[in-house]
């Protein structure tokens, strides 16, 4: 990749980030990014104590809910950036230029990150309000799950667009990765957990560290815990391996999806 | 500037859409790809552009291969391929802007390009509010818009109403005063003996001709020629005129003649009549040239 190839990827990026930010379907997130924030706020109200709860509990509430609004923005963003080219021909405006395909990859994904990061960060920016007016500070652990947050999203936008590379069809794209993300995933993480493996290259069971950094002290790795005879290993993320499967995801879609969609013929 | 095809071929899943095609178009003309639907012309477009993959041969731009080296082959290209669809969202004037941003080209053509094409008034239109014919002049716009020593054309007209027909022949017409080697693929003859200098006609994957506009002309020269009288002509005026085989009459001020011989019997024809007091107001051969090349090359298999 030389400079001409990073000069195009920032115009693609611009460009479609600039399509993300017209479009529907961002402002749509954006509201139900408000109604999240609101039923968080809500329900702290209605059933935390605040005399009995800590500004960690408070931020364990928001983080709650955080992977699904994650989920979401991976879903509106994602999915399409890549199959749309060839479902509804914006390729043959796109793809007949001096530009790698994968530099146009890259370029759609930066503009789709750069979009759903936003909304995320958005939604944190409610969680730390809140905090600071119930509590008065913010405590550093929150800035870690804050990263995490945005590492993931990353993580997960990564693999959309890998799957996005593998349809003609922006809505059967959508249609497998919400499969995936709300049914799939989750599981075959629990099918495995119960199995007694630890699905720590399952990229929902990492998101755990989101919440977990948030807990004092941070939860050990293994739980076993018995009922009725039978002991089950409850296992909880360990930081550096999510970190490093979160990145791991990110790197290995990419590539894989960029080496993809270089291949595919607009036919 | 040159395009090129060296024993291009693509296949989709067994069927070949272009078989073997070798053809090289160069320097500033206006070449004329014909052929019915499914002949084969998209599918050379779309190998030229790198929207395909060839299945075996080369397609060279500027003695590029499109397939290994696209970023230097279509540096200096301008495509439309189908009718594009463009970002919703964006604005005419962005989607341009897109266009010269990405290949690094100053913007200051973009008005100029627009008002070309018939869409200055919508500059600030998003694209989503666009109709068919729009969008086309649109693609034609982001073709031009960086001033390419190629054009490859893929159906322009398509989808455009008579009017914008018109406007886009003529600004073909003008770009080949503009040092342009444009490559035009189409299915409407008058479009082709219009504007191009050089024709191929394709059919079934497969070149089957490919020469100049004037050569096509005297090959398939015709042997049928409409005339106008300005006042109400019998058909026994006719009939005995020299070279004519048979008179056909379409109004009383209109025939349609058939002679026998070649230039000089039809200009012979033509002095017969003046000479016996007929007031001619327009003599010309009816039909195309191309068009009896087209038939006679492609005839009733045509399934487009």
């Amino acid at each position: 990749m030389n400079v001409d190839d990073l000069r195009q990827m920032l115009v693609i990026a611009k460009y479609s980030f600039t399509v993300h930010v017209r479009s529907r379907r961002f402002y749509t997130l954006l509201g139900i990014t408000g109604l999240l924030a609101l039923a968080t706020l809500l329900a702290s109200w209605a059933f935390m104590d605040v005399s009995k709860t800590t500004a960690l509990d408070l931020a364990t509430t928001w983080v709650a809910i955080l992977k699904f609004l994650t989920v979401l923005s991976a879903l509106f963003f994602g999915p399409q950036a890549i199959a749309k080219e060839f479902q509804e021909k914006t390729g043959y405006f796109l793809l007949p230029t001096p530009v790698k395909r994968e530099v146009i990859f890259m370029g759609k994904y930066i503009a789709a990150l750069a979009v759903s990061l936003s909304v995320v960060l958005l939604y944190w920016v409610f969680a730390v309000v809140h905090m600071y007016t119930a509590f008065a500070r913010v405590p550093p652990e929150v800035a870690m799950s804050v990263g995490l947050s945005l590492l993931y999203t990353a993580s997960l936008l990564a693999l959309t667009f890998f799957i996005s590379s593998l349809f003609r069809s922006g809505t059967t794209a959508i249609a497998i990765s919400a499969v995936l993300y709300f049914f799939v995933l989750n599981t075959v993480s629990f099918l495995l957990m119960l199995a007694g493996v630890e699905p720590w290259f399952m990229i929902d069971y990492v998101s755990g560290v989101i919440n977990n950094v948030l807990m004092e002290p941070y939860p050990p790795h293994v739980v076993e815990q018995t009922a009725g005879g039978i002991t089950l290993r409850l296992y909880y993320p360990r930081l550096d391996v999510s970190v490093a499967v979160m990145a791991a995801y990110i790197a290995v879609c990419l590539i894989a999806g960029a080496l993809i969609f270089r291949r595919r013929e607009m036919r | 500037m040159h395009v090129e095809a060296i024993g291009l071929s693509k296949a989709f899943n067994g069927f070949y859409a272009l078989r073997d095609l070798n053809l090289r178009v160069e320097g500033a003309v206006c070449f004329g790809y014909l052929g019915p639907n499914g002949a084969g012309k998209t599918t050379t477009l779309k190998l030229f552009t790198n929207l395909l993959r060839p299945t075996s041969g080369e397609a060279r731009i500027n003695g590029h291969t499109v397939h290994a080296e696209h970023t230097k082959a279509l540096r200096d290209v301008g495509v439309i391929v189908e009718t594009p669809e463009f970002y919703p969202y964006l604005t005419a004037r962005e989607i341009l802007s897109f266009q010269c941003d990405l290949r690094g080209v100053p913007r200051r053509e973009i008005d100029y390009v627009l008002e070309r094409v018939g869409l200055y008034e919508n500059r600030d239109l998003k694209v989503g509010k666009f109709s068919r014919g729009m969008k086309q002049r649109l693609a034609l716009a982001s073709a031009l818009v960086t001033n390419p020593g190629i054009l490859l054309l893929d159906e322009p007209t398509a989808g455009m109403d008579p009017m914008g027909m018109v406007e886009m022949r003529r600004i073909i017409a003008d770009l080949k005063r503009e040092n342009v080697l444009i490559f035009l693929s189409s299915h409407l003859l008058y479009e082709v003996t219009a504007i191009c200098d050089e024709i191929a006609i394709i059919h079934h994957g497969r070149l089957l001709l490919r020469d100049t506009m004037e050569n096509v002309e005297r090959k398939f020269a015709g042997h049928v020629v409409l005339v106008d009288f300005a006042d109400d002509v019998h058909e026994e005026n006719l009939e005995d005129l020299p070279h004519v085989r048979a008179v056909e009459q379409v109004n009383t001020r209109r025939y349609r003649l058939t002679f026998r011989g070649g230039t000089d019997e039809q200009h012979a024809l033509l002095r017969a009549m003046v000479e016996r007091g007929l007031r001619v107001i327009s003599y010309r051969e009816d039909g195309l040239a191309l068009e009896r090349a087209y038939m006679r090359l492609i005839g009733g298999d045509e399934r487009g």
